[in-house]
């Protein structure tokens, strides 16, 4: 599904990623763990295509055809989904009206009729309860007066909607209640399946107790330090990111 | 003679009008000529002009216009908003045309005329010159040394008006050249509900003056909302004032639409002036090519308990210029006002100009007040987030510019306007037809 092979990016000159090589199989979820300014959401905002990174050496490719010379909505079309760690406010446009969009423009690209209001609202009725989001939240501007674990699940109902094959979840645990945190990741879970991958990013190991991982990556200024199955999450939870720092230092 | 020799044109003719009235009514227009004979337009050095250039209008020449000109009946009704259910009146280059205006079953209580039919006396009694006084305002002075025709709306106590009333003020072609100085004059009774809509729109290329000024009382406890809409030509000048004065618990919900001309200057003056009164003052402006939009506001509180919710929105292309200046006064028996002022300007291209200045002057010391302003381009990372699902950056853009301006128009409580208006964003923002579907 996505290999990357020695990614180096930057911003405003800044090097973020040093190298990065990560290959995810089609059915798989990996998580990657680091501490903060480990470059963990340059990763995703690169996988995605945001602008504001510039990439400086290294291949990506996404479905074995070169990722990083299709511009983010082509990649969007094409079935990525980033779940954004801070989504973004946009008054005046309804959720409703930005949610169809977005399915139609990926319905499109694959050659499918675009979905009618009706079959429309009915799919949405129906994954907004997996999200145990209020229906009314449907018809209110895009994120705005959503409260922050409300915006979390809006992210994770999007990607319900828009079923990616592949699915990057930045931080969604960050500022998430436990309860929240479950609803998040009930609705995850449901999307697996043998076509579809994962790439879950977080600080902390919690998130991985409820969407486990088939393996577990250490980020560490800008570069994968450590790689293992889901039990690395747990040994990293127990000794603290110092714990690679130093295992980074010795190797 | 002290004012500017080439704005003489402005009274070209007075005399002979204004010896046709009657005695009192000469009296306050011979005064008004005064006064703008003494300081002509007067603006070098004048702060409030200072974003603002008014030599081109002193250099054009215009005249006072003596007739309406002649229009196509079915062309000019296609010029109401569509669908609206509303009372029609139709005035030409400022004049009321009777053929094209339907008074019929207004509500007992309701007085709708046509000021040119009113005594004098009878005006003065329900308000006219007592808000939009002329000490300083040459444009007002004019206005009232020259007012031919327009509104008079009166409403009793408790009286509430079923339909919207909607005032079009069609430029005709004829009236290229001249200046058109209609007045509105709105007596809104205690518990009376009224909505009045003024629709301005220029006929052809050629360049007008729209010179145009309302009075509004409102007794205590009144709900006026206030549209204008502003779809002046390209060449034309569009001025205007509205004074409004508010007693004990009205509400004045005034929403502006300025969307033509070549210049545009509208000015709000609000006193609120018995307690518990609230304002909310909300408008949108899009400049193009060559474009100015002057908007000015002055809203005091005058008494405790009061509220104003200000929120004023441009979209600038081209080289327009949008100049905003606000200012709400609580003076120091104004305990618990409560006083928000916002300003916001989306620059389209590197050429557009915003200048903003929201302002506070405050006396009195437990007060809720703030104001604020922004100018700049569509946020980078709505665009990406937007991109990230799937939307093109020029469709991106287009949603984002349409959904700043949207704001505005959802304050307007008549769901046909609301529509008319909407379709009016999709036909004018930039690259709006990429955006589809039902918003």
């Amino acid at each position: 599904m996505l290999q990357i092979r020695n990614l180096h990016a930057s911003v405003e000159g800044k090097a973020i990623l040093k190298g990065i090589d990560l290959t995810i199989d089609t059915g798989e979820v990996h998580a990657i763990m680091g501490p903060n300014g480990s470059g963990k959401s340059t990763l995703s905002g690169v996988l995605a295509g945001n602008e504001a990174y510039t990439i400086t050496e290294g291949e990506v490719l996404y479905k074995g055809a070169d990722l990083l010379e299709l511009p983010a909505e082509e990649r969007a079309r094409e079935g990525i989904f980033l779940a954004f760690q801070y989504p973004v406010e946009i008054p005046g446009v309804s959720n409703t009206y930005f949610l169809r969009a977005a399915l139609n423009a990926r319905r499109q690209h694959r050659g499918e009729p675009d979905l009618d209001a009706m079959d429309f609202l009915a799919l949405a009725k129906a994954k907004m309860e997996t999200f145990e989001l209020n229906p009314e939240l449907m018809n209110r501007s895009l994120n705005v007066g959503f409260s922050g674990g409300e915006k979390k699940r809006n992210e994770g109902f999007q990607m319900a909607m828009l079923e990616p094959d592949l699915a990057i979840l930045d931080e969604t645990d960050s500022g998430l209640d436990i309860d929240a945190l479950k609803i998040v990741a009930r609705g995850v879970n449901e999307l697996r399946g043998p076509e579809r991958s994962s790439l879950v990013i977080t600080h902390y190991q919690r998130l991985l107790d409820y969407i486990v991982p088939d393996k577990v990556h250490v980020l560490a200024d800008g570069k994968i330090v450590k790689s293992g199955g889901k039990e690395l999450a747990l040994e990293l939870e127990e000794k603290g990111y110092g714990w690679v720092n130093g295992a980074e230092a010795q190797a | 003679m002290s004012g500017m020799a080439s704005s003489d044109t402005l009274l070209a003719g007075f005399d002979d009008f204004v010896a046709a009235g009657d005695e009192a009514q000469r009296r306050a227009r011979d005064e008004a000529a005064r006064s703008f004979t003494a300081r002509g337009l007067g603006t070098r050095g004048d702060e409030s002009w200072k974003y603002n250039d008014l030599k081109p209008l002193a250099e054009a020449g215009f005249r006072p216009l003596d007739h309406p000109g002649d229009i196509d009946a079915d062309a000019a009704a296609g010029h109401f908003t569509p669908d609206l259910d509303a009372h029609r009146l139709l005035f030409v280059d400022g004049i009321l045309h009777p053929d094209l205006s339907s008074l019929a079953a207004l509500p007992e209580g309701a007085r709708v005329a046509p000021l040119a039919g009113e005594a004098f006396e009878e005006l003065t009694r329900l308000g006219l010159g007592r808000r939009a006084t002329i000490d300083g305002a040459p444009f007002t002075a004019l206005n009232t040394a020259w007012w031919r025709d327009g509104l008079l709306l009166e409403l009793a106590d408790g009286v509430a008006l079923d339909r919207p009333i909607e005032l079009l003020f069609l430029g005709s072609e004829a009236a290229c050249g001249k200046m058109a100085c209609p007045r509105v004059l709105v007596r809104a009774g205690k518990g009376s509900r009224a909505t009045i809509v003024e629709n301005y729109r220029g006929l052809g290329e050629g360049s007008r003056l729209v010179n145009a000024v309302g009075e509004i009382e409102c007794d205590e406890g009144s709900v006026i909302e206030h549209v204008k809409i502003m779809r002046d030509g390209t060449a034309d000048w569009h001025l205007g004032s509205t004074h409004v004065r508010q007693a004990a618990g009205s509400r004045y919900l005034s929403r502006e639409f300025v969307l033509g001309g070549r210049m545009t200057r509208r000015e709000l003056h609000l006193d609120l002036a018995g307690e518990g009164a609230a304002c909310e003052l909300n408008a949108l402006y899009l400049g193009g090519a060559g474009q100015r939009h002057d908007l000015r506001t002055r809203v005091r509180h005058s008494v405790a308990d009061c509220e104003t919710q200000e929120l004023y929105k441009g979209i600038l292309d081209g080289d327009a210029r949008g100049i905003f200046d606000g200012l709400v006064y609580v003076a120091e028996d104004a305990q618990r006002t409560d006083a928000h002022q916002t300003n916001r300007n989306l620059l389209i291209s590197d050429d557009a100009t915003a200048y903003s200045m929201p302002r506070l002057e405050i006396y009195a010391d437990d007060v809720k007040c703030s104001h604020g302003s922004t100018t700049g381009q569509i946020e980078e990372e709505q665009i990406f987030y937007l991109r990230s699902r799937g939307f093109g950056p020029d469709e991106a853009r287009a949603l984002l510019t349409y959904a700043f301006a949207r704001e505005i128009v959802e304050s307007l409580s008549d769901r046909a306007l609301r529509e008319a208006l909407m379709a009016e964003l999709l036909r004018r923002l930039p690259r709006s037809e990429l955006i589809g579907g039902t918003l």
